[in-house]
C-alpha cells in the first residue's frame, strides 16, 4: 500500500470508525431499546397478548415477570411495548405509570408518583396533596369510578418488585390486585422481578388477588446459540452508511467467530456467565480499542479485554503494595495457617515479622514497631483486613482482633506478578518454616 | 353539630312538673328553657311547639312537633316528638310518587314506623313555624325561609297522603298557639307571666334590650353575609379590616356615603334609631303598652311583604352594619329592597321585641312620626350606638376562640348562598337559605371582626371544589372491542370481576346472614356478626350479595330502609383512618381522626334524632388493629347501645381472630355471632366454574374437574381456579391458532396448572451457567464436608477449585465467585449475609438439596 492511499483511506475510515462506536457503542449500552430479543420469544408472545387483551378489551391483568439480573426483563417488556405501540388502537388508549421499587420506598411516595403519571394532580386544580390517607382514598376513588368499557386502561410496571412487597400492609400491592381483580377501570399489573421466592413474600390476601401469572426469562440458551448471538451483537446493521467497510467488518466477525482463542474467551464467559450483559460489557471493551490504524477487532482485542474484565480486585490492589506491607500480609497467611482461620490482632502478626526478620535479617531492613503499625493501618484502609468487631475505647489498637480478607492463593498469585520482590520474602511466603 | 358541641348552651326545664308518675319516675313539664351562654339569650319552648331538631347532618336539622316533655328516674331530659319529614329524607325512588315539585320550605308529616320519638333535649336546636295548608293550596311567597316549613300531606314510608282532618286540626291549632303570640316571641315573654308577674317582666323585658341588640347584630351581619356579591364584599371587608369596628361604624355614619341611594339610608336611620330608641324607652316602664303592640302585629299578616315594611327594614340594615354591601353593592335596587325586606321577616319571626315594636311603629305610622327635634335625637342615637358596639366588641372577643371550630358545612352552606343570591331570584333563595339556623347564625357575626379577616379570606380562598372533586381515569379514545370468539366471551366470564347472576354453592352462609340482618333490621336494633374464611372464598361477595338483595327488599318496602357502608382494613392507611372514612361515608364531612371518634359516638350512642338503620361492612378486620384496639373495640361497643341502630359484619380470614389478637372486652362485644367459609371443594369449584360459563360451551367437562380438583387439594381458592381457567383459554388459543374454533381440552389446562404451581427453583438452576451450577455443587460438597448447612465463600471456594481441577477447567478467581455467589442470592437460590464480609460471608441454600442434586444430576 502506497503512501499517499494509506492517507486517503485513513480519513475515509476515520469516519466509519466513529460511525462504528457510535453504532455499537448505543446497541451495547440502550441494549433494550435497540437491540434484539434471544430465546424468549414465547414471553415476548405471551406477554404481547396479554397488554394487547388489556388495551383493546379492557380485561384487568397481573403478572410477574421473573428472571435472573441481566436476562432481559426490562427489554422483554419494552420490546413489547414498542411493538403494542405501533398498533394505533393501543397508542391512544394505553396509560403507563412506571414505579420503580429502589425509588418508590413506601407506599406513599408510590401513590403521589402514580397520582403524577395519571395527571390526576391537575384535576384537582392547585390543591397540594394532603395525607398520606387523602392520597390513596382518591387514588381508589379514581379508579373506582371508571368501568371496563369505557376508562382508559392503566398498565402499572413495577420495577424491583420485591421491594413493593416489603411495604407495610402491603397495602398499595392489595389494592392494585384488588382493582385487577374487580369491575372498576382495567388495569394491569407488571412486576419485575429477580426473586424466585416472590410469591411466597406475598401477605395471603394479596396472594389471592394475584393472578399467578409467571413470565420467566431465563437465559436458556446454549453455547452455539451464544456464538451466534455474539456475531449479530458485533455485526454492523445493513443500512450502515459505507458498504464496503461494513462487509468488510462483518466477514472478520464471522472470521472471529470461527476462531479458536475467540471462541475459548468467549466459553469461558459463557461458564462463568449467561448474562447478556457481561458478553456486551466485554465488547464494549474490545470495540474500544479500535482506532483508525487498527480498524478491525481482533482475537487478542477480545482476549485482552476478558483479561481485563476478569480481574481478581483484591489481587490487583496487592499488586501495589509495598514490600513491608506483603511480609505482613505473609505473616497474616502463616498466622491463619497455623490458627486454621481464627482471628489476630496485631502483635501477633508483629512478633511473625520480628521472627521473620531476625532470621533473615539480612536483606530486611528492621522496622520499628510504629512503622509497622502504619503500614497495618493502610492495610486495614485498603480492607484487604477486617476488625472482626468495632473498635471501641477499651481495647488498644494493637490487640483488636482482625481477619484476612485475602486467600492464599491470591496471595500466591499476587506475589508471583509482584515485581522486584526480594526471594527471600517468597521463600517464606512459599512455607512458613523455609526459614529454618 | 360540631360547632354546636363547642357553644355551651344549658337546657332546664320552664315551671314545675305538669304531672309525674310514680311508677316510671318521670316527671313531665311543658316547657324547656334554653339558655346560650354565648349569646346570652334564653328561649322557651313549650309543648306543641315546632322545633328543629340536630341531625347527623349539621345543615339539615330535622323538623319536629314537641308532643311531650319528660324527665326520667335518672334525670336525664328526653322529649317526644312528631316528625317532620323533608324532602331530602325521602328516599330518592318514592320521590316521584309525589308528581310534583316540592319547595325547600315543604315538609311532610311523618308516620313511618321505624323512627324513634324518643329523643334527648340536648338535639333540639330551636323553635320554627310549621303550617299546614290543604292540598290544593300553593305555598305562600314568604320571605322568612328558615323559620317556616309548611306541610300539607303525609308519609309514611310507603306513599303520601293528604292529611286527615284530625291532624290538621292539630298542626293548625298547634300553629295558632304559637302564633298568638308571634312566634317565638313567647320564649322570652310569655303571656301568663306578663299577667300575672308584672316585676318580673320588667327585668326580662329589660334583658330583651340587652340582648336585642345583639340579635339584631347577628342577624344582618348574617343577612347581609348572605345577601350580597361575595367577593367584593370580601374585598371590602379585607380593605377595612385594619380598622377597629367602632372606628369604621363611625366613619360610616358620619360621612356621605358614597351613593346617593345610601345617602337616602342614612336619614332613614337616623329616624329609625330614633324610633327605636323611643320605643325601648316607652317600653320599660310598662309592659301592658307592649301587649298592645303585640296585638298590633297579630292584625298585620306576618308573611305578606308590604311596601311600608320595605321602606322601613332598609333603613333598618343600614342602621345595623349592612352599609357595606348597601352603598358597594352593584344589583338593582329592587334586589336590595327585596333582601333588607327578607331579613326584615327573619328578625319578625325571631323573638325580637323591640325591633318588631319600632318596626310596627314606622311601618303604620311613619308619615306622622317624629316630632322631636332631630339634633336631639341624633344624641340619642349615637349614645345608643355606643352602646350597642361595646357590647358588640365583648361578645365578639368571646366567639373569636370559637371561629376556627366553625365547621366546613357553615361555610359551604353560605357559599351556596352567595352563590344563588347574586342571581337574586325568588326560586333560588328558598334554597339558598334553607339551612339556617340560630346556633349558626349567632356565630357569623364573628366573620366581621378585624382579627378573624384574614381567616376569612383564606377560607373562601381555596377553592371548595378540590375536596369534592371527584377524578376520573380519563375515558379511552376507542370503544373497547366486544369479545367476538367463544374463548374471548368465557374469558370474559370467567374473570374474578364479572358479576354473577347468582352465587353458587353459599346458599347456606347466604341465608344466615339474611337473615341476621333482616331480623336486626326488623327490630330496630344493632348487632354484629362476624365472618371468617380463607382468601378467595367468597365472603366479600356474598355478603354484597346479601346487602343487594336487602336494598331490593327495602325499596319493595318488605325491609325498613336501611343505609349501606363499607370500610376495608387494607384500604386504609391507619385503623383510626376507619372512623373518618365512616363519617364521610355516612354525614360526607371531612374531619380528623379523632374528631370522626368522637362525631361518631355522639352519633351512635345519643338517643338519637330518627336515623335509618346502618349496615357497616368492615372487611379485613384485623388490620383495624391497634396496640390499645380502641378502634375495634369502639367499632363493636356502637351495636351495643341502645340507639344505635348499627349492624356490623366483620370479615377477616382466620377464625380465632377475636381469640387470638382481641383484649377480652373486645371480643365480648364482638359477641359470639360467627361464621366461617370453608374452602370450596372441588364439586363447588366445578359447580362456580360452569354456573360462569353459562352456556358458552368453551371447556370440556373433564378440564373443568381437572381444575377444581386441583385447586380444592391447594387451597380451595376461587380466585385461583378462575384465573388457572382463565389462562388454559389463552393457551388453547395459542395452540389453534388457526380460527377453528378450539374447546378447552385436559392438556391445555394442565399446560396452565404447570405454569402456575411449577417450582421455579429446578429450572432456574438448570439455565443457569456452570460455574454457578459449579458453585451449587461445591456448596453441597462443603455441607457434606463439614456436616453443618452453613459456610463461609472461602470454604466453598476451596471446594470450587478442585471439583474444577476434577473437570479441567480454568479456575475462576474469587471476584468471579463473588459475583457468582450474589448473582445466587439475588435469585434466592441462596441466601446470603450482607456482602461487607467478603470471604467471610456465611452462605446458605433456600432450597433442599435433594433439589439441587435432582436438578444438577439430570444434566
Amino acid at each position: 500500500m502506497s503512501k499517499r492511499k494509506s492517507k486517503e483511506s485513513i480519513t475515509a475510515n476515520a469516519e466509519c470508525i466513529s460511525q462504528v462506536q457510535k453504532v455499537l457503542r448505543e446497541r451495547f449500552c440502550y441494549h433494550y431499546a435497540t437491540g434484539k430479543l434471544f430465546g424468549i420469544e414465547h414471553q415476548h408472545r405471551h406477554l404481547l397478548e396479554l397488554l394487547k387483551r388489556t388495551t383493546i378489551h379492557g380485561e384487568s391483568n397481573s403478572a410477574l415477570i421473573i428472571g435472573p439480573r441481566g436476562s432481559g426483563k426490562t427489554a422483554l417488556l419494552n420490546h413489547v411495548l414498542k411493538d403494542l405501540m405501533e398498533i394505533k388502537q393501543v397508542k391512544e388508549n394505553l396509560l403507563e405509570v412506571r414505579l420503580n421499587g429502589l425509588l418508590q420506598t413506601n407506599d406513599k411516595v408510590a401513590l403521589k408518583e402514580i397520582t403524577r403519571q395519571l395527571r390526576l394532580e391537575n384535576v384537582v386544580g392547585d390543591k397540594v396533596f394532603g395525607s398520606f390517607a387523602e392520597n390513596l382514598a382518591f387514588l381508589l376513588e379514581a379508579l373506582r369510578k371508571g368501568n371496563r368499557t369505557s376508562s382508559c386502561p392503566v398498565l402499572f410496571i413495577l420495577d424491583e418488585f420485591d421491594l413493593f412487597v416489603h411495604h407495610k400492609n402491603q397495602t398499595l400491592l392489595y389494592n392494585l390486585f384488588d382493582i385487577s381483580q374487580s369491575a372498576q377501570t382495567p388495569v394491569t399489573v407488571i412486576g419485575l422481578t429477580c426473586r424466585r421466592d416472590i410469591l411466597e413474600l406475598f401477605e395471603k390476601r394479596v396472594k389471592s388477588r394475584f393472578s399467578h401469572r409467571q413470565i420467566y426469562v431465563l437465559n436458556s440458551f446454549d453455547f452455539k446459540q451464544y456464538i451466534k448471538i455474539f456475531k449479530e451483537q458485533l455485526s454492523l446493521p445493513a443500512d450502515f452508511p459505507d458498504e464496503t467497510f461494513a462487509q468488510k467488518w462483518n466477514n472478520n466477525v464471522q472470521h472471529l467467530s470461527a476462531d479458536k482463542t475467540v471462541n475459548d474467551v468467549l466459553q469461558n464467559l459463557f461458564h462463568y456467565t449467561k448474562d447478556l450483559r457481561s458478553l456486551h460489557f466485554l465488547l464494549m471493551l474490545a470495540v474500544s480499542n479500535v482506532t483508525v490504524h487498527h480498524p478491525l477487532i481482533t482475537a487478542s482485542d477480545l482476549q485482552e479485554a476478558s483479561k481485563q474484565y476478569r480481574m481478581d480486585s483484591k489481587a490487583n490492589i496487592v499488586h501495589g503494595l509495598s514490600v513491608l506491607e506483603i511480609c505482613l500480609i505473609i505473616a497474616m497467611k502463616h498466622l491463619n495457617d497455623v490458627y486454621e482461620g481464627e482471628p489476630f490482632n496485631f502483635q501477633m502478626v508483629y512478633n511473625e515479622f520480628q521472627k521473620f526478620i531476625q532470621r533473615k535479617a539480612h536483606c530486611m531492613y528492621n522496622f520499628e514497631k510504629p512503622v509497622v503499625m502504619k503500614a497495618f493501618e493502610h492495610l486495614l484502609q485498603l480492607e484487604l483486613v477486617k476488625p472482626i468487631e468495632k473498635p471501641s475505647v477499651r481495647t488498644q489498637r494493637e490487640y483488636l482482633l482482625m481477619k484476612l480478607l485475602l486467600d492464599n492463593t491470591q496471595i500466591m498469585d499476587a506475589l508471583q506478578a509482584y515485581p522486584n520482590c526480594p526471594t527471600d520474602v517468597k521463600q517464606w511466603a512459599t512455607s512458613s518454616l523455609s526459614w529454618l | 353539630m360540631n360547632t354546636r358541641q363547642q357553644t355551651k348552651i344549658i337546657y332546664s326545664w320552664y315551671g314545675k312538673p305538669t304531672s309525674s308518675d310514680r311508677k316510671l319516675r318521670t316527671l313531665q313539664y311543658k316547657g324547656i328553657i334554653i339558655k346560650s351562654e354565648r349569646t346570652r339569650t334564653e328561649k322557651c319552648i313549650q309543648l306543641g311547639e315546632f322545633v328543629l331538631i340536630e341531625g347527623e347532618n349539621a345543615d339539615r336539622p330535622f323538623v319536629a312537633q314537641l308532643l311531650d316533655l319528660y324527665e326520667d328516674g335518672a334525670q336525664q331530659k328526653h322529649a317526644v316528638v312528631q316528625w317532620f319529614s323533608h324532602i331530602t329524607e325521602i328516599p330518592q325512588n318514592k320521590r316521584k310518587l309525589l308528581k310534583r315539585e316540592v319547595s325547600c320550605q315543604e315538609v311532610f308529616f311523618d308516620q313511618v314506623s321505624g323512627y324513634d320519638n324518643d329523643i334527648a333535649v340536648e338535639t333540639i336546636i330551636e323553635s320554627v313555624l310549621v303550617i299546614p295548608l290543604h292540598p290544593k293550596e300553593e305555598l305562600p311567597i314568604t320571605l322568612n325561609k328558615e323559620k317556616i316549613f309548611y306541610v300539607k300531606q303525609s308519609w309514611d314510608g310507603k306513599c303520601f297522603k293528604a292529611l286527615s282532618s284530625d291532624t290538621f286540626c292539630k298542626l293548625k291549632e298547634a300553629n295558632k298557639k304559637g302564633d298568638g303570640v308571634p312566634n317565638s316571641l313567647n320564649s322570652f315573654v310569655p303571656l301568663d307571666i306578663i299577667s300575672s308577674m308584672k316585676e318580673e317582666t320588667k327585668k326580662v323585658a329589660r334583658s330583651v334590650v340587652k340582648t336585642k341588640n345583639v340579635e339584631v347584630e347577628i342577624e344582618s351581619k348574617h343577612s347581609a353575609s348572605k345577601s350580597s356579591l361575595s367577593k367584593e364584599r370580601h374585598s371590602q371587608r379585607v380593605a377595612n379590616g385594619t380598622k377597629t369596628p367602632t372606628a369604621r361604624k363611625k366613619l360610616q355614619l358620619n360621612s356621605p356615603t358614597r351613593f346617593p341611594q345610601s345617602k337616602l339610608l342614612d336619614c332613614d336611620v337616623l329616624e329609625l334609631l330614633d324610633d327605636d330608641f323611643d320605643s325601648i324607652v316607652t317600653l320599660e316602664p310598662s309592659a301592658a303598652k307592649r301587649k298592645v303592640k303585640f296585638t298590633g302585629i297579630l292584625g298585620s299578616p306576618p308573611k305578606m311583604p308590604c311596601p311600608d315594611d320595605d321602606s322601613n327594614s332598609v333603613g333598618d340594615a343600614a342602621e345595623h352594619q349592612q352599609r357595606f354591601s348597601d352603598t358597594e353593592r352593584l344589583s338593582p335596587y329592587y334586589s336590595n329592597v327585596q333582601k333588607s325586606n327578607e331579613k326584615a321577616k327573619n328578625r319578625n319571626s325571631k323573638d325580637d321585641t323591640m325591633c318588631l315594636n319600632g318596626l310596627q311603629k314606622l311601618g303604620s305610622l311613619s308619615p306622622v312620626l317624629t316630632p322631636r327635634s332631630r339634633r336631639a335625637c341624633a344624641k340619642k342615637t349615637s349614645a345608643l350606638i355606643a352602646q350597642q358596639i361595646s357590647l358588640l366588641n365583648m361578645i365578639e372577643s368571646n366567639q373569636e376562640e370559637d371561629f376556627l371550630s366553625s365547621s366546613d358545612g357553615s361555610y359551604s352552606s353560605s357559599s351556596e348562598e352567595e352563590d344563588s343570591d347574586v342571581l337574586c331570584s325568588p326560586e333560588k333563595k328558598t334554597k339558598a337559605s334553607r339551612t339556617f339556623s340560630v346556633p349558626k347564625s349567632s356565630r357569623k357575626p364573628s366573620v366581621r371582626t378585624p382579627a378573624k379577616t384574614p381567616k376569612k379570606t383564606s377560607l373562601p380562598g381555596t377553592p371548595k371544589t378540590p375536596r369534592n372533586a371527584t377524578p376520573e381515569i380519563p375515558r379511552r379514545s376507542h370503544a373497547a372491542q366486544k369479545p367476538a370468539s367463544m374463548l374471548e366471551e368465557a374469558r370474559l366470564r370467567l374473570h374474578v370481576s364479572a358479576i354473577p347472576e347468582s352465587l353458587p354453592c353459599r346458599e347456606e352462609e347466604f341465608q344466615d346472614i339474611y337473615n341476621f340482618v333482616e331480623s336486626k333490621l326488623m327490630d330496630g336494633t344493632g348487632g354484629c356478626m362476624y365472618i371468617s374464611g380463607v382468601p378467595g372464598t367468597g365472603k366479600t361477595a356474598t355478603v354484597h350479595e346479601v346487602i343487594r338483595c336487602l336494598q331490593q327488599a327495602a325499596e319493595n318496602d318488605d325491609v325498613p330502609a336501611f343505609e349501606f357502608i363499607e370500610i376495608n382494613g387494607m384500604k386504609l392507611t391507619d385503623p383510626h383512618q376507619a372512623y373518618v372514612q365512616i363519617l364521610e361515608l355516612l354525614t360526607g364531612q371531612k374531619v380528623t381522626a379523632t374528631h370522626a371518634a368522637t362525631l361518631l359516638a355522639k352519633l351512635f350512642c345519643t338517643p338519637g334524632p330518627k336515623r335509618k338503620t346502618t349496615v357497616l361492612i368492615v372487611d379485613e378486620l384485623d388490620l383495624l388493629w391497634t396496640r390499645k384496639q380502641n378502634v375495634m373495640y369502639n367499632l363493636f361497643d356502637w351495636p351495643t347501645q341502645k340507639h344505635s341502630k348499627l349492624i356490623i359484619l366483620a370479615i377477616a380470614n382466620t377464625m380465632d381472630l377475636p381469640e387470638r389478637i382481641m383484649m377480652n372486652r373486645v371480643a365480648s362485644r364482638l359477641g359470639l355471632t360467627r361464621m366461617s367459609f370453608q374452602p370450596y371443594t372441588y364439586k363447588q369449584l366445578q359447580q362456580i366454574i360452569s354456573s360462569r360459563l353459562n352456556s358458552v360451551k368453551a371447556f370440556e367437562e373433564d378440564a373443568i374437574q381437572l381444575v377444581s380438583r386441583k385447586v380444592a387439594a391447594l387451597s380451595g381458592d376461587a380466585r385461583r381456579c378462575l384465573d388457572i381457567c382463565r389462562r388454559a383459554t389463552e393457551i388453547c388459543e395459542f395452540a389453534s391458532q388457526k380460527n377453528t374454533p378450539e374447546i378447552v381440552r385436559m392438556a391445555h389446562v394442565t399446560e396452565a396448572i404447570d405454569e402456575m404451581f411449577s417450582s421455579p427453583y429446578i429450572s432456574a438452576i438448570r439455565n443457569a451457567s456452570l460455574h454457578e451450577q459449579i458453585f451449587l455443587k461445591a456448596i453441597l460438597a462443603e455441607f457434606r464436608r463439614a456436616g453443618v448447612e452453613e459456610a463461609t465463600v472461602q470454604q466453598v471456594y476451596h471446594q470450587h477449585i478442585s471439583l474444577c481441577r476434577m473437570e479441567g477447567m480454568q479456575s475462576p478467581t474469587v471476584s468471579d465467585i463473588m459475583s457468582i455467589c450474589s448473582r445466587l442470592g439475588a435469585c434466592r437460590l441462596l441466601l446470603v449475609e450482607s456482602s461487607n464480609k467478603y470471604l467471610h460471608m456465611r452462605v446458605r441454600l433456600n432450597i433442599s438439596q435433594d433439589d439441587v442434586m435432582y436438578a444438577l444430576k439430570d444434566e
